[in-house]
């Protein structure tokens, strides 16, 4: 069941609250030395998910494997991992050094190692000389770093993160993102990272797992999820994509000719290709146009909003309103004015349509 | 888990085979047994079994041999605990039949009493099962937390179910052992109980429909002078609104009786009112005050200060902006009371009702002193057993009538009130003011509560003032006679404590101070179960440890003279027993204060322990215990002072050699030695708060030291140390 560089490995898990069932059969590999991102809408299993690899929640089936060891039925003491919490969790009655170093404090290891280890960790979190502060007297970002030297203290198998950045703002985010993601490089460390902010899924991850109902909806790197989605899920999630019903007319190699109310348009088409797709395709991808060209949807201009970088247009067609982001503003279309949508073949894509 | 389980084997091995199996005569503690292991009466089960060839003996001997064997082998973990489950139910099991059966046993050495080895076996094989369900993962995360779990329901069944049950079995009793259902219908519906002839002219009421009327008008009185209270505290500008809370600690630190004698001082027929009235408009002296009046009084001014302190939470718990809201809409301030704010706080009010009602059924001091003839259950189930026959069986069926419609008023507020608040404190920072009194309620709560207040300050003043009087209303001299009888010290030769009350004192001392740790500790390691773990039958485990606070104390009191003064578990006329019936009348106290303060405190930091490689033990005791601080001072200081003013179940359970304050203090009251005993009450409230500024100072100077280490968190707390105060005890 377990490959063999899998750092992590759950087959088949389950979990149920009660009726609730917030976990149906996941399957899923956390490969050695990569951060795996769980994404997804709110309520679909995120934190579950990280909850059963750490031991705080017990599957209802299905089971765990950690390196080569089932950890179905070990608690989170026993298992070789850490998290980072949300809200960090740091004992607001330790200092620093205290905090960070209660993980060897509770396996008895001896006081010299000890601090040793701790003040590395602070260092590699560039908190030398917090030490003797509590956490009440550290901003937001500095408390979120102890968390993350706490963590690592342990040189764990696997380190979980859950949505750690969501108590920083905006800035912040982006410049502790980027260390999480170096010091899990720098130690080698594999990690699974919950966060429901896909652009900061995009930036940490070397795999995305988008999850939905509990469920994976589909797994792959960030480019596989952007570029080549296999449902309208994910190509709405992931790439806020235009999906537009369609008919699929004929198809040769991995081109097809659909018919979206009364054009014919050029697209890419999927491996599986079945009766019921419809054609997805991100807003920056079409072009407007005053003139007719091959390959478009003719419409008019219901909504223009100029955002400085580029501009956001609602375009009314027969097939629907779509969605366009013009981010080279060569020229300004104004309400009311008929268009033609352009849609690059290249980049349209056919998904087979959700139940 | 084979750690574990090998430490309890070899605890059960200890208990098998050199702690004595029976109660020892001369007590545990003097180790004299340990001088004569080989007497019959000292023998432990092995000794039993070789020396004197009690086969009965070998089970346990033969289980405990069985799992070190398993232990030593090599096998799957999974039977392993399977088996551990099983030898574990079939030991414990089998200790306990064995107790109860053996008592029909010609051959045993003592009365059969079961003493330490019995315990540390019994335990010991508790754990063991504890231990493998623990790794089953049944119940709990580890064997810890399972172990915990195992002891505290083994607890409360001992000490709450196994008592309360043998209270059941007395009413279902026929004189001649035999048990059955038509003496007890017949018993417990009859007039003796339920009578309503005063109604209809005659003279007297049953006790039942006597407490009923007494606890619906408490109920009713202290709600109504609550809310004015809570009013005047959080609505008007009034000045003195911080001495106003002063009152709410009153009652805790008040002993039983206190108010009953002060209000004999001021009303009674040698009372300074009685005598003014007497002089001034020649109205008669009588005995107006004994009976339902004066019970009555007493109870208003007991329990006012509960409804208060509920109340004002309740009070404030009324979002401001829905009464801005209501006066945008051009509603004035009393549309806005009657229209929003009094029908938010409607739950609030039923509950402090139920609090009231509750707490006058189980009242046992006032009505003893004031009731007169005006009989209630509380004091009826006392005289049944002191009376000049006791009779167990009516306290028994008294004790059921009285345990039914505290446990349906607990099952009301739980049920109907449980999840039934409107008022909540969100995170949510809910700014706006609270809307003032329109000015007519404004006065009709100054009216009220102004001179209720300068009362009850009244009553506190005369029992400091009283003690200091030679003979009430007939010798109205300073003396500190009083004071001298009750804790006069001889100097003559060396230092002797020749007062009469020292005695009682320093006992009630002693057994306070070791019940209040043990009680802290049970309550809040329960309320640490309840809110952080979670485990199948958690609701019912809940249930069990939060009924025993609807189990008024004189039930409480006749069910352990009844399960207790017997084998196997014999316990009356020691101080432990005093100690027990405290630790499990004031441990849902000790729970609530624990969970209020637990659900403060983020789960993930637990958590965040675990993760780290600590076990829940090292969790509770590196994490939890010390963010808990101000909860564990609450829970100290409560069942300690509960444990000195308690009286309703103490009074049936001390003896010669432990006597205790209140118990004193009633026997003075019953010789008509006011003096004393009102001297007496005013040391214990002296005791109480010194008590009180010590533990706090204790802590205070703990928190100054790492004031900055805590802030936040104890900031938090400071709001629940009120908390367990709130709860009401019976
Ligand atoms: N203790 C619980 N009892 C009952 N249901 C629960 C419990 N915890 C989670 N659930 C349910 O399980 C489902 C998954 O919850 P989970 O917390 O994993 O979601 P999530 O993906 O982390 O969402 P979010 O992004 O909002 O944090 C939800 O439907 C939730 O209601
Ligand atoms: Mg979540």
């Amino acid at each position: 069941m377990n490959s063999e560089n899998a750092s992590v490995s759950l087959s088949n898990i389950k979990k149920c609250y009660g009726t609730v069932t917030a976990i149906e059969n996941l399957s899923l590999e956390i490969p050695e030395g990569e951060i795996v991102t769980l994404l997804g809408p709110s309520g679909c299993g995120k934190t579950t998910t990280l909850r059963i690899i750490a031991g705080l929640e017990q599957a209802t089936g299905g089971e765990i494997y950690i390196g080569q060891e089932n950890v179905t039925h070990q608690s989170a003491t026993y298992r070789n991992v850490a998290m980072v919490f949300q809200s960090y969790a740091l004992f607001p009655h330790m200092n620093v050094l205290e905090n960070v170093s209660y993980g060897l404090t509770v396996s008895s290891t001896p006081k010299k190692t000890r601090k040793e280890k701790a003040f590395r960790a602070l260092e590699m979190v560039g908190l030398t000389g917090f030490e003797n502060r509590l956490p009440s007297e550290l901003s937001g970002g500095q408390q979120q770093r102890v968390a993350v030297a706490r963590a690592v203290i342990l040189e764990p198998d696997v380190l979980l993160f859950d949505e750690p950045l969501s108590n920083l703002d905006a800035k912040l985010r982006r410049h502790v993102r980027e260390e999480i993601r170096q010091i899990q490089q720098s130690l080698g460390l594999s990690a699974v990272y919950v966060t429901h902010d896909q652009e900061e899924a995009m930036a940490v991850s070397d795999k995305i797992v988008v999850m939905k109902d509990g469920a994976i909806a589909q797994q792959g790197t960030p480019t596989e999820l952007y570029e080549q989605p296999q449902s309208e899920f994910i190509a709405d999630f992931i790439g806020d994509a235009n999906i537009i019903p369609c008919e699929i007319e004929s198809t040769s190699g991995n081109r097809a000719v659909v018919k979206v109310s009364s054009t014919t348009l050029d697209s890419y088409a999927a491996k599986h290709i079945s009766k019921d797709m419809k054609l997805s395709i991100q807003p920056r991808n079409i072009r407007l146009t005053h003139t007719y060209t091959p390959n478009s949807l003719a419409g008019r201009v219901q909504h223009s909003t100029y955002l400085g970088g580029h501009m956001e247009y609602l375009i009314n067609t027969d097939a629907g309103d779509i969605f366009v982001v013009d981010a080279e503003m060569n020229e300004k279309y104004q309400k009311g004015e008929s268009i033609h949508a352009i849609f690059e073949a290249t980049k349209t894509i056919l998904v087979p349509v959700e139940q | 888990m084979n750690k574990t389980a090998t430490l309890w084997v070899a605890i059960g091995f200890l208990g098998l085979l050199f702690l004595p199996w029976y109660s020892v005569d001369t007590g545990f503690w003097s180790f004299q047994w340990a001088l004569a292991l080989n007497n019959l009466e000292n023998a432990s089960a092995i000794l039993q079994s070789v020396l004197y060839g009690r086969g009965w003996f070998s089970p346990p001997i033969i289980l405990m041999v069985t799992t070190a064997g398993i232990l030593c082998l090599r096998t799957n973990q999974d039977n392993k605990a399977k088996q551990l489950i099983v030898i574990g139910a079939l030991g414990l099991g089998y200790v306990i039949a064995h107790s109860f059966l053996s008592l029909e046993s010609e051959l045993l050495p003592s009365n059969g009493a079961v003493g330490a080895g019995a315990f540390v076996t019994s335990f010991a094989f508790l754990f063991l099962l504890t231990t493998g369900l623990a790794h089953m993962r049944q119940v709990g995360s580890d064997a810890f937390i399972t172990g915990l779990i195992g002891t505290i329901i083994v607890l409360v069944a001992t000490f709450v179910f196994f008592p309360i049950s043998h209270v059941l079995i007395r009413a279902f009793e026929y004189p001649d052992g035999s048990l059955g259902i038509v003496r007890f219908l017949s018993r417990i519906l009859s007039g003796d109980v339920w009578g309503i002839s005063c109604f209809t002219g005659g003279d007297h009421c049953g006790p039942a429909i006597n407490s009923l009327i007494l606890a619906v008008a408490t109920g009713i009185g202290t709600t109504a002078l609550g809310l004015s209270f809570a009013l005047i505290a959080t609505r008007t500008q009034f000045r003195a609104k911080k001495t106003l809370r002063i009152l709410t600690v009153l009652p805790i630190i008040t002993p039983p009786f206190v108010i009953g004698l002060s209000l004999i001082l001021l009303f009674g027929r040698a009372g300074v009112v009685t005598d003014w009235l007497n002089i001034l408009f020649e109205i008669e002296k009588s005995r107006w005050l004994y009976g339902f009046t004066g019970v009555y009084l007493s109870q208003l001014l007991s329990f006012t200060p509960i409804a208060f302190l509920v109340l004002i939470g309740v009070v404030e718990g009324v979002s401001p902006s829905m009464e801005e809201a209501s006066l945008t809409m051009r509603a004035n301030r009393w549309q806005t009371f009657s229209n929003v704010s009094l029908p938010l706080m409607k739950p609030g009010l039923a509950n402090a009702f139920l609090l009231g009602f509750i707490e006058s059924l189980a009242d046992f001091g006032n009505p003893l002193v004031l009731g007169g003839d005006f009989n209630v259950l509380s004091t009826e189930i006392y005289f049944a057993i002191v009376g000049a026959v006791a009779d167990t069986s009516r306290a028994a069926v008294l004790g059921i009538a009285l345990l039914t419609l505290t446990v349906a008023a607990f099952l009301i507020q739980r049920r109907w009130l449980g999840n039934k608040s409107y008022t909540s404190v969100t995170g949510k920072g809910d700014s706006g003011q609270h809307s003032g009194l329109n000015p007519a309620l404004k006065w009709a709560c100054y009216l009220t509560s102004i001179p209720w207040a300068i009362f009850t300050l009244i009553i506190y003043g005369m029992i400091v003032y009283g003690s200091f009087v030679s003979l009430w209303g007939y010798d109205n001299s300073f003396t500190l006679k009083h004071y001298q009888q009750a804790f006069g010290i001889d100097f003559r030769d060396g230092m002797f404590l020749s007062g009469s009350a020292w005695d009682s004192f320093l006992t009630t001392i002693k057994i306070a101070s070791l019940a209040a740790p043990l009680t802290a500790l049970v309550g809040l390691l329960t309320a640490y179960l309840l809110v952080r773990q979670n485990f199948k039958g958690k609701s019912v485990f809940e249930f069990g440890t939060m009924l025993s606070f609807a189990i008024p104390g004189t039930v409480v009191g006749i069910s352990y003279i009844l399960a207790f003064n017997v084998p196997p578990i014999e316990l009356t006329g020691t101080g432990l027993i005093l100690i027990i019936a405290f630790m499990f009348r004031n441990m849902p106290v000790g729970v609530r204060g624990g969970i209020a303060a637990l659900s403060q405190l983020d789960k993930s930091l637990d958590e965040a322990s675990l993760m780290l490689g600590a076990t829940s033990f090292t969790t509770l005791r590196r994490v939890i215990t010390p963010l808990m601080g101000p909860a564990i001072l609450a829970a100290l200081i409560y069942s300690f002072v509960r444990a000195i003013t308690s009286v309703s179940a103490v009074i049936f359970l001390v003896s010669a050699e432990h006597n205790m304050a209140t118990s004193f203090i009633v026997g003075r009251v019953e010789n008509g030695e006011f003096g004393i005993a009102i001297a007496y009450s005013v040391v214990l409230i002296l005791t109480m708060l010194a008590a009180i500024t010590f533990l706090q100072m204790l802590v205070g100077r703990r928190k100054l030291r790492r004031e900055n280490r805590v802030s936040d968190s104890n900031r938090i707390y400071s709001r629940e140390i009120e908390q367990p105060i709130k709860g009401t005890a019976l």
